[in-house]
């Protein structure tokens, strides 16, 4: 029974973060037709910049985290900006320089911080217990956060002129030209965005995880995974592939072996790509 | 296939045939200048990346399609042959040929389901393939020896000059083998997926076929490196199989410049060589590294060759 | 005699608008047929069927006897048929010769490659052909619009195509270049080269053309001799609207 609890919780809570991950990365592909190598880099900034407001400048939690999330946010802009926009239509150009891009922050993570683990403390503290199950507050705090970001975010696109203009741009770059929109701010603003939500997930794993300066490649390739799954560009795609995925690997690590659930998302990649390109909910891959 | 009778004329041919050349001489002669064994080591990894890069270079640089997973063929060729040489004792002649054989194979079973998807995602499945290998190297640690990999491979040749030597003249081979392909109909091709694949669709190219046959080429000659590399450094550990290691070879190749063959020696020589000068520079030498090559990127995106070949263009008049 | 291409019966439909019903066409060897119809009538959707870039909703495609419905693109351009595009798709950074080789390594190219011949002095053939081959070290990306289309047709030649399709080759070119191009595809047809043209401008197609077919809404109105599609209430009334009597 506790074995049943335990799956439904942790997979719950690990496939809301996958989701938080991953919506990001999908609506900078859907918008701006580019795979954002840089994309697991802002969660680890995130988590960094968590871990540095909040352990070595003892600032309140919530001060911390939203100072984490923008400057992130302005970051992943500047890259946009100053990185990706001078040759957008190269595709193989975006792939390399976001992957350098992250490179660089890994290792002047390296350099700040060292190479060991960087902990955070909770940002609340105490165990939840179902049945013979403990999880932390801290888990579940996550998991609340993760999903009302999310929900958030569709709101977001769908109601408020922003969202709507980003959506515009993701359906038709040239007919939103027309309507007078700017697909450059459109762009800028798509990418504060990801980096923002990237960076949240960070700040709210900092306390779950230790911060180290290689955590940006699983994110990354698991948001790929959780995004070609759900489909490219699909917010609601990426929520379920999200959760898909977290309670994929959950039932693996619980029921198989510690050793094989970060081979999940590796093998639905290869799997998904090779069955069924389109993925499950997706628009046309390009 | 290999059509290569009069397809360019030999101006062409000159430039870059003149400057290989000379550079294969320096790489020949080099050692009656530079006697010291850590330099000699030193230029020995020059070469070791140098076939690496220009082997992923021959699928990425010519068709654009991007491997992110060339670890995949270094780190598998190079347990594959470590596992022959320390459990059947066979020698390098056998296990680099084989090391070779056994990533074409590889290359061809992983290329015919992915190569025929847009570039993104072959990229993303490559990546997934070499990281599924390399946790399968750490899970197995009985076989593969997990972190500390395996050690008492047979050493390649008997000194550090012969390793000189053997790498370079493998080097040479391989650059001069790929300068071939460039020059004949099959590079052509491969540059015409790479340009416009659409294009070269409708002129009744089945592209699917020859980005297979490069994909496997590459991961031949990279397989063959990894092999070498563990019998010179009588060492394989799992760092050959992990995807930093192929973000590096791609880099350096993306630095010289891709799809020109001059490009991948000079990305691999100036990064191997930087690399190692930087140490003194201690804690922050990678972050120094990785800064350089942010900016490399940024400002010359089509690589090194491309900034200096534009002076030469320019100085010898050239006009296409 | 055996038709070169047969199409019978082809429909396609895009969401809710039916691009093309029913449609019907022969064409045999030599033929030189052009294709017209008001902006959106179905004709580059008929070219797209036939070659394979989309797959039809009903309706048979033959070339040569042999069905071709299901085959990819470049497996049709090694059955013998190869088209251009309204949107000229070359390797702008290669240079005109090299575009023009590239389709010589084709299968089908390759398989009738001319007798001893170098494939570079192949493909120098196909540039004097359409007058190009002075160009032949330019890149692409340096050639004048004119002659861009020239050598989209050198290159589809460079196929050995048993049916060639032009699709609006005289778009936008100015009357040095129209004429040029006329030139070169009156040398191609009297060489017996197959030909189907989609075109607006008819004054320069039907100088051209032996046989016209028009297309409206999708559905085939007229077929027959120049004169005849000219006079013909049904093809100018789509042009100018209905004649009111």
């Amino acid at each position: 029974m506790s074995t049943l609890i335990n799956i439904l919780v942790l997979g719950a809570i690990w496939g809301a973060l996958y989701s938080l991950i991953s919506v990001g990365f999908t609506l900078i592909f859907g918008v701006a037709g580019i795979i954002n190598l840089s994309h697991g880099a802002f969660y680890m900034l995130g988590a960094y910049l968590a871990y540095t407001f909040i352990t070595v400048l003892e600032m309140n939690v919530l001060l911390a985290a939203l100072l984490a999330v923008s400057g992130t946010a302005a970051i992943g802009m500047l890259i946009d900006r100053f990185g990706i926009r001078p040759m957008r239509d190269t595709h193989v150009y975006v792939l390399i320089i976001t992957l350098a891009f992250s490179l660089f922050f890994q290792e002047l993570m390296y350099a700040i911080y060292g190479p060991h683990g960087k902990a955070v403390k909770s940002f609340v503290s105490g165990d939840m217990v179902l049945g013979d199950v403990h999880v932390s507050y801290q888990k579940v705090l996550t998991f609340f956060v993760a999903g009302a970001l999310v929900v958030l975010l569709r709101f977001f696109i769908k109601k408020t002129k922003t969202g709507r203009s980003i959506e515009a741009v993701a359906q038709n770059r040239d007919a939103a030209v027309f309507m007078g929109i700017q697909p450059e701010r459109v762009y800028l603003t798509t990418m504060g965005v990801s980096a923002g939500l990237a960076a949240v997930a960070g700040v709210f794993i900092a306390p779950i995880l230790e911060a180290v300066p290689t955590m940006w490649v699983f994110p990354l390739f698991k948001a790929f995974a959780v995004v070609i799954i759900g489909g490219l560009g699909s917010i609601e795609g990426a929520i379920i592939a999200g959760m898909l995925l977290g309670y994929s690997e959950t039932m693996v690590s619980v029921l198989i072996s510690a050793n094989y659930p970060d081979m999940v998302y590796l093998v639905a990649i290869i799997l998904v790509l090779v069955l069924r390109p389109r993925g499950l909910l997706g628009k046309r891959a390009h | 296939m290999l059509n290569l009778n009069g397809l360019y004329e030999p101006r062409y041919i000159n430039k870059r045939l003149l400057w290989l050349g000379v550079f294969g001489l320096a790489v020949l002669l080099a050692p009656l200048v530079v006697d010291d064994i850590y330099y000699l080591e030193l230029l020995f990894l020059c070469h070791y990346y140098v076939i690496l890069a220009c082997s992923w270079d021959l699928l990425t640089g010519f068709t654009g399609n991007v491997n992110f997973g060339h670890a995949f063929f270094i780190g598998g060729a190079g347990f594959a042959g470590a596992l022959l040489n320390l459990h059947l004792g066979w020698g390098f002649w056998l296990t680099l040929p084989i090391g070779g054989l056994v990533a074409a194979l590889c290359g061809l079973v992983v290329g015919s389901f992915t190569l025929r998807l847009k570039g993104p995602y072959f990229a993303a499945v490559t990546f997934c393939f070499a990281t599924l290998l390399y946790k399968w190297i750490m899970i197995r640690y009985e076989i593969f020896g997990g972190e500390e990999g395996l050690s008492g491979i047979d050493w390649l040749m008997e000194t550090s000059a012969g390793n000189y030597y053997f790498s370079g003249l493998l080097m040479l081979a391989v650059i001069f083998v790929l300068y071939l392909l460039s020059k004949s109909s099959f590079g052509l091709i491969l540059r015409s997926i790479g340009e416009n694949e659409t294009a070269s669709l409708g002129s009744g190219i089945n592209t699917t076929f020859y980005k297979i046959v490069a994909f496997m080429i590459s991961a031949f000659i990279a397989g063959v490196a990894g092999a070498m590399y563990a019998h010179a450094q009588m060492h394989v550990g799992p760092e050959m199989a992990h995807d930093s290691l192929s973000s590096l070879v791609l880099i350096m190749a993306v630095v010289g410049g891709m799809g020109t063959i001059i490009g991948p020696i000079i990305g691999a020589y100036l990064l191997t060589l930087a690399n190692e000068s930087l140490r003194f520079m201690g804690e922050f030498r990678l972050l120094i590294y990785s800064s350089a090559v942010v900016a490399i990127i940024l400002f010359a995106p089509k690589g090194l060759l491309d900034i200096f070949g534009r002076g030469f263009r320019r100085i010898a008049g050239q006009e296409r | 005699m055996e038709a070169i291409l047969e199409i019978k019966d082809l429909s396609k439909a895009f969401g809710g608008l039916q691009a093309l019903s029913e449609f019907d066409l022969q064409i045999q060897e030599g033929d030189l047929c052009g294709l017209i119809g008001p902006n959106g009538a179905g004709k580059t959707t008929i070219f797209n069927l036939i070659t394979g870039f989309i797959r039809a909703d009903s309706g048979d495609v033959w070339l040569k006897g042999e069905k071709i419905n299901q085959l990819k693109p470049f497996e049709i351009v090694n059955r013998g048929m190869a088209r251009t595009f309204q949107l000229v798709d070359l390797f702008k950074e290669m240079t005109v010769l090299e575009n023009v080789m590239v389709p010589c390594f084709s299968h089908r190219a390759r398989v009738r490659k001319h007798a001893g011949k170098l494939p570079r002095q192949v493909a120098l053939e196909f540039l004097e052909e359409v007058g190009l081959r002075s160009s032949a070290d330019k890149l692409v990306k340096n050639l004048a619009f004119g002659q861009l289309r020239l050598l989209d047709i050198a290159r589809a030649m460079a196929t050995e195509p048993d049916i060639l399709l032009l699709d609006e080759p005289f778009s936008g070119l100015d009357t040095e270049d129209a004429a040029v191009l006329s030139a070169a595809i009156q040398r191609m047809h009297q060489r017996g080269q197959t030909m189907i043209i989609i075109e607006h401008r008819l004054k320069d197609l039907l100088k051209l053309v032996a046989r016209v077919v028009a297309i409206v809404f999708g559905q085939k109105i007229a077929e027959g001799t120049p004169e005849e599609i000219m006079s013909n209430d049904k093809v100018i009334g789509a042009y100018l609207g209905e004649r009111r009597t």
